[in-house]
């Protein structure tokens, strides 16, 4: 490090006396999780900041506290897990480590600029989400580049608006212990071992009984997900509906009206008895009138806006934490990936009150001078807030924005009123009851009109007065079998679990989408997916207090209060225990045989021969791939190797699906006149 | 060391679920018809509270409500074509 060469010796002691964190010829590398908020660091440090492409990748540079600074964005995880095992029957896989990304060309030219500017810096920032991932990325980015013989800090903000980053980098965190970046690699390398163990079993399973190679894989929190789903599909599959009778009968008070309802009757004996209430009097035993007053709903957090976002629009919740996403990055709103109901002061409350109310004329009606808040909790961000910036803003995304900037104004809203009464009626044997309510004072529900209060008006009534039952409903009715899962309400499932994080839920249900484990939008299980998950639960390996105990130890290792390794052998030891007592499952071979036969059901697109059919993919006893028509028969060889996809387009010469394995796009018609034109 | 690279479990033979010809692990029926017909085993008695209907006539009502669940309805047509209740009793 001789930077100084010729400088007088006084000379160069008072520079490096002086420029100890900030030598103005050192610059500052701050590292971003992504392009758009790298763009918004470098404008909110300096105005005039100037972005650089090098070897293709942007850079911004600019001056802060007259310090050089660049900030390059990385792009996700640019390391990733890797085993050297590669012979597949081989597992528990132990051995894991982490490797840049090296099929992304553009990851391995990111990280030549990175570690180049990394030599070149005094001083490293580690701006990507403050959270598990994020510091995950950062991390490791630092870690594998030498960046820890440097001076590393930490920027923690929860919005990307000027104002907070500049408080952020004027406040930079100092770090003797990365805990977060801990627990989320410990997270990552569990999640790893676990998942190519159990698909290696799975998959190890299905080749001994039927002599094939599925490519087949599940993951630790995808596997007790996966079992949920085919509990409730077992549920609905084995259902008794059980019949009664809802009894209803229509009551007059002192010449007034109402409907009154009965409990539900089990027996035809039952309803004969109700219906002789007709023209019989009965008693009011009890009458109360109150004012209740319903409180406005807590501060978003991610997943309660996840619910509200599928409730009131249908978006699955995957889609609205990339709108959320959207919005953060245009500093529209705070982080979305919390946990928090809460909203500290030190967001400013007046201030952001007063920008929206630009938009929202309701601020001028608020009454309280702090919001309400949830119970919940998160370290690391605020529950989601609107920060106060105003843009044009069109569909969903505004839909979005909307629902967090009312939710956030309806927090410092007056209750809403509603004015209650409750009446019982003795008849013959029967309790019978009715409920009045009426909104008195809409409060929040002015600035948040998303909750229905549904108004009934029921007459006045004292203990003592005559009922005359006028009429009797009773209709023959059968009870339900439990509904199927949504994915908004799977993502509930999961967290009253504790399972997952709340970054990663919504990701591990779309991936067993992709798994062809569950399909449809009222989750239905597939042939596959319900193989796969009753070998699990049969052979009792991933299950669900295993899964949160992970979880548990995971969480300790983010609050310091165990170490990594502890953890990660705890978890080694748990995977090694499990195998160990895994049952054999005929019964699962069965049902592999069984869904091969009828192909895999994964349809490759639609048969250009007959125009009806689906191209089904098919394996044979011998393990070789083909598509098959399930109309008319038309059938296409496929290679033996590496995983298919639509590629969604077809072919230009003869219409087939086109089909894509790795970076190759192919037509599978043996007859088309591509396949002539290459082989001539 | 893969666990499962000793030799496979030798094949039982007859082990089908009278009612799909699946592998059962125990018994007569495979764990989707066993799990069905346990409960429509517990639902007769409330459709006999409901209606004083025969096990018969049960079968046959259970078998019409869309709300009943496929697995349901294959052990019912399965007793209904064989007049065979001991998979019921089991
Ligand atoms: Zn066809
Ligand atoms: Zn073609
Ligand atoms: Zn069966």
């Amino acid at each position: 490090m001789s930077r100084a060469g010729g400088v007088a010796w006084s000379a160069h002691r008072l520079d490096a006396a002086e420029v100890a964190g900030s030598n103005p010829a050192r610059p500052t590398l701050i590292i971003a999780e992504k392009n758009d908020a790298a763009k918004r660091i470098a404008f909110a440090l300096d105005r005039s900041y100037k972005k650089l492409a090098l070897e293709g990748v942007p850079v911004y540079v600019g001056s802060w506290n007259s310090t050089k600074f660049y900030v390059i964005p990385a792009r996700g995880h640019l390391y990733t897990l890797k085993t050297d095992v590669g012979d597949l029957s081989l597992f528990p896989v132990l051995d894991v480590e982490w490797v840049p990304l090296e099929d992304d060309r553009y990851v391995i030219k990111l990280l030549e600029v990175m570690k180049k500017l990394l030599r070149e810096s005094e001083q490293v920032v580690i701006a990507c989400d403050y959270d598990i991932e994020g510091e995950t990325i950062g991390f490791n980015i630092v870690k594998y580049n030498g960046g820890f013989e440097k001076v590393v800090k930490r920027a923690k903000f929860s919005t990307l608006t000027v104002e907070e980053l500049k408080h952020s980098f004027n406040s930079l965190l100092t770090r003797d212990k990365w805990l977060m970046a801990d627990a989320g690699r410990t997270r990552h390398y569990i999640d790893f071992m676990w998942g190519i163990s159990l698909s290696r079993l799975l998959m190890e399973e299905v080749r001994r009984g039927t002599g094939k190679r599925l490519s087949l894989s599940i993951g630790r929190v995808q596997g007790p997900t996966l079992i949920e789903i085919y509990n409730r599909e077992s549920e609905i599959n084995s259902y008794v509906p059980k019949p009664y009778w809802k009894f209803k009968v229509i009551g007059e008070i002192k010449g007034e009206e109402l409907e009154l309802s009965g409990p539900n009757l089990r027996s035809l004996e039952e309803v004969q008895r109700a219906k002789e209430l007709k023209g019989k009097i009965g008693k009011v035993t009890f009458f109360d009138k109150s004012m209740e007053e319903i409180k406005p709903p807590y501060p978003f957090n991610l997943s309660d806006l996840q619910k509200e976002v599928y409730r009131l629009f249908g978006i699955q919740p995957w889609e609205s934490l990339a709108i959320l996403e959207k919005l953060y990055l245009r500093a529209l709103i705070s982080y979305p990936r919390t946990s928090s109901q809460k909203l500290p002061p030190a967001i400013n409350y007046k201030s952001i009150l007063t920008k929206l109310g630009q938009r929202y004329k309701e601020t001028a009606n608020i009454s309280r001078s702090y919001p309400v808040e949830g119970p919940m909790d998160d370290p690391a961000h605020p529950a989601i807030y609107p920060t106060g910036e105003l843009q044009p803003l069109s569909g969903t995304e505004f839909k979005l924005y909307d629902l967090v900037a009312r939710r956030f104004i309806g927090t410092f809203y007056r209750n809403a009123k509603v004015a209650k009464k409750y009446i019982k009626v003795r008849a013959d044997v029967f309790d019978l009851e009715a409920d009045g309510a009426a909104l008195v004072d809409r409060g929040w529900l002015e600035v948040y009109p998303f909750k229905e209060i549904r108004e009934k008006s029921i007459p006045d009534a004292s203990v003592g007065d005559k009922v005359l039952i006028k009429d009797v409903k009773v209709e023959l009715t059968y009870t339900k079998p439990p509904s199927r899962y949504t994915p908004s309400s799977l993502l509930e499932w999961m967290e009253s679990n504790e399972i997952g994080t709340k970054a990663t839920r919504a990701d591990i249900i779309k991936t067993l989408y992709k798994r062809g484990y569950i399909k449809g939008n009222r989750i239905e299980i597939t042939e596959l997916g319900f193989s796969v998950a009753r070998y699990f639960s049969f052979s009792q390996i991933i299950t669900l207090e295993m899964t949160r105990k992970l979880e548990n130890s995971l969480e300790n290792i983010e609050f310091g209060k165990a170490h990594p390794s502890y953890v990660l052998g705890e978890s080694a030891r748990f995977l090694i225990e499990e195998l160990k007592n895994v049952k054999h499952s005929e019964e699962m071979v069965e049902l592999t045989r069984k869904y091969l036969a009828a192909g895999t059901g994964e349809s490759f697109g639609k048969c250009p021969v007959c125009g009806k059919g689906e191209l089904i993919l098919h394996i044979s006893q011998a393990g070789k791939r083909y598509l098959k028509c399930n109309v008319c028969g038309a059938s296409a060889p496929l290679p033996r190797k590496g995983k298919l996809v639509p590629a969604k387009k077809n072919c230009s010469y003869c219409g087939w699906p086109m089909i894509k394995r790795g970076g190759w796009v192919f037509c599978p018609n043996p007859e088309c006149p591509s396949s002539k034109i290459k082989s001539a | 060391m893969g666990v499962l690279s000793e030799p496979g479990v030798p094949k039982q033979q007859n082990k089908k679920c009278v009612v799909c010809g699946s592998y059962s692990e125990e018994g007569l029926l495979c764990f989707k018809h066993r799990t069905a017909a346990k409960s429509l085993t517990e639902g007769y008695k409330y459709w006999k509270e409901a209606f004083n209907i025969s096990f018969n006539e049960y079968l046959k009502e259970v078998r019409k409500r869309p709300e009943t669940g496929v697995w349901v309805k294959e052990v019912i047509d399965y007793i209904v074509a064989s007049n065979d209740l001991s998979i019921i009793s089991e």
